[in-house]
């Protein structure tokens, strides 16, 4: 027999002798093999251990009430007012438009964030502190500005 | 529950446009007249302290310019206070050009020998108090030309002619 590992040949063959799906023959025949090939003797190993462990493992049991818990769910939402059957739906629609609800208040917040930012200058405020760097550049060039009328006035205007 | 987890992505995925674009008109706006002798008006109302903490941005040299210009705009006479408010919002609304016309040439006009400037102010202030069939006059006289340099002429006028009215 050609060796499994070493010709890359029906590699699936290791893989079913550990999975006890080969006939009896084909089976005796690998054993054969294993016998003589230190390789193919380790995966095996390995893949038994794995299908060992697979062994001890037990699913936890469904409790017995589960069906009857699912199917009062349903009819509890089936029964709901029509507010929280549109707000699941909004939240989780099974059209293909993803949640709508987070993409509106997303959009009403980034409106509300930059119409603050824009109109925040105009907005008349008690003593402010903080001034923006090109708020000064305006405050010196008013302020260089009346000084200039004033050096420029009349006379007459200065009283 | 992927839908909670993709809120704040979206929320993020649209703010973030909303707050470049908010603040990218910040650094070009320029506030109308008003508002920005309302701001030179608030400067003034703050104690030392806040304006130590608003002017923190400014070198110390514009620092001392900037307050000694407040300083002296506090102590100005409530009317001619007002007039200069005045005459400087109908500046600051005329096109911007115009202003840096004026602007350029105050600064030539400052730039003269001090001996000179102080004859050169006087005939300004007594050219704007004239109406304008005399201030031509008075500018066409051998006796300006003899008395003004050809830049000091060209201060005059474009000063007389540029900046506004009383």
């Amino acid at each position: 027999m050609r060796c499994p590992m070493k010709t890359n040949e029906e590699p699936e063959l290791l893989l079913d002798y550990c999975a006890e799906r080969l006939s009896p023959e084909a089976a005796a025949l690998l054993e054969n093999h294993l016998e003589s090939c230190r390789d193919c003797r380790a995966f095996s190993r390995a893949q038994q251990s794995t299908w060992d462990a697979l062994d001890l493992w037990e699913p936890m049991p469904v409790p017995v009430d589960f069906d009857r818990k699912l199917y009062a769910q349903i009819d509890k939402y089936e029964e709901s007012g029509w507010w929280t059957r549109f707000w699941h739906r909004s939240i989780w629609p099974t059209g293909g438009f993803g949640p709508i609800i987070p993409f509106a208040a997303a959009g009403v917040a980034t409106i509300a964030v930059a119409a603050i930012l824009y109109f925040a200058p105009l907005v008349p405020s008690t003593p402010q502190v903080k001034i923006e760097s090109s708020d000064l550049e305006q405050i010196e060039m008013t302020l260089d500005d009346i000084e200039m009328f004033k050096q420029l006035a009349p006379a007459s205007a200065k009283s | 529950m992927a839908s909670f987890r993709t809120i704040p992505l979206l929320a993020i995925f649209l703010l973030v446009p909303g707050l470049i674009v908010a603040q990218s008109k910040k650094p070009n706006t320029l506030h109308p007249p008003r508002a920005r002798l309302n701001a030179v008006d608030r400067l003034s109302r703050m104690t030392p302290e806040q304006r130590q903490r608003a002017l923190a941005k400014l070198s110390p040299e514009r620092r001392a310019i900037l307050e000694d210009r407040l300083e002296r705009y506090n102590q100005l006479p409530a009317a001619q206070k007002e007039r200069l408010r005045a005459q400087t919002e109908t500046f600051q609304s005329m096109p911007p050009e115009r202003q840096e016309a004026v602007r350029k040439t105050f600064r030539q006009f400052n730039n003269l020998p001090d001996d000179r400037r102080k004859p050169v102010q006087q005939e300004l202030r007594r050219l704007r108090s004239m109406a304008e069939p005399e201030r031509s006059e008075r500018m066409n006289s051998e006796a300006f030309h003899n008395r003004y340099s050809p830049d000091e002429r060209q201060i005059l006028e474009n000063l007389a002619a540029l900046v506004p009215p009383e």
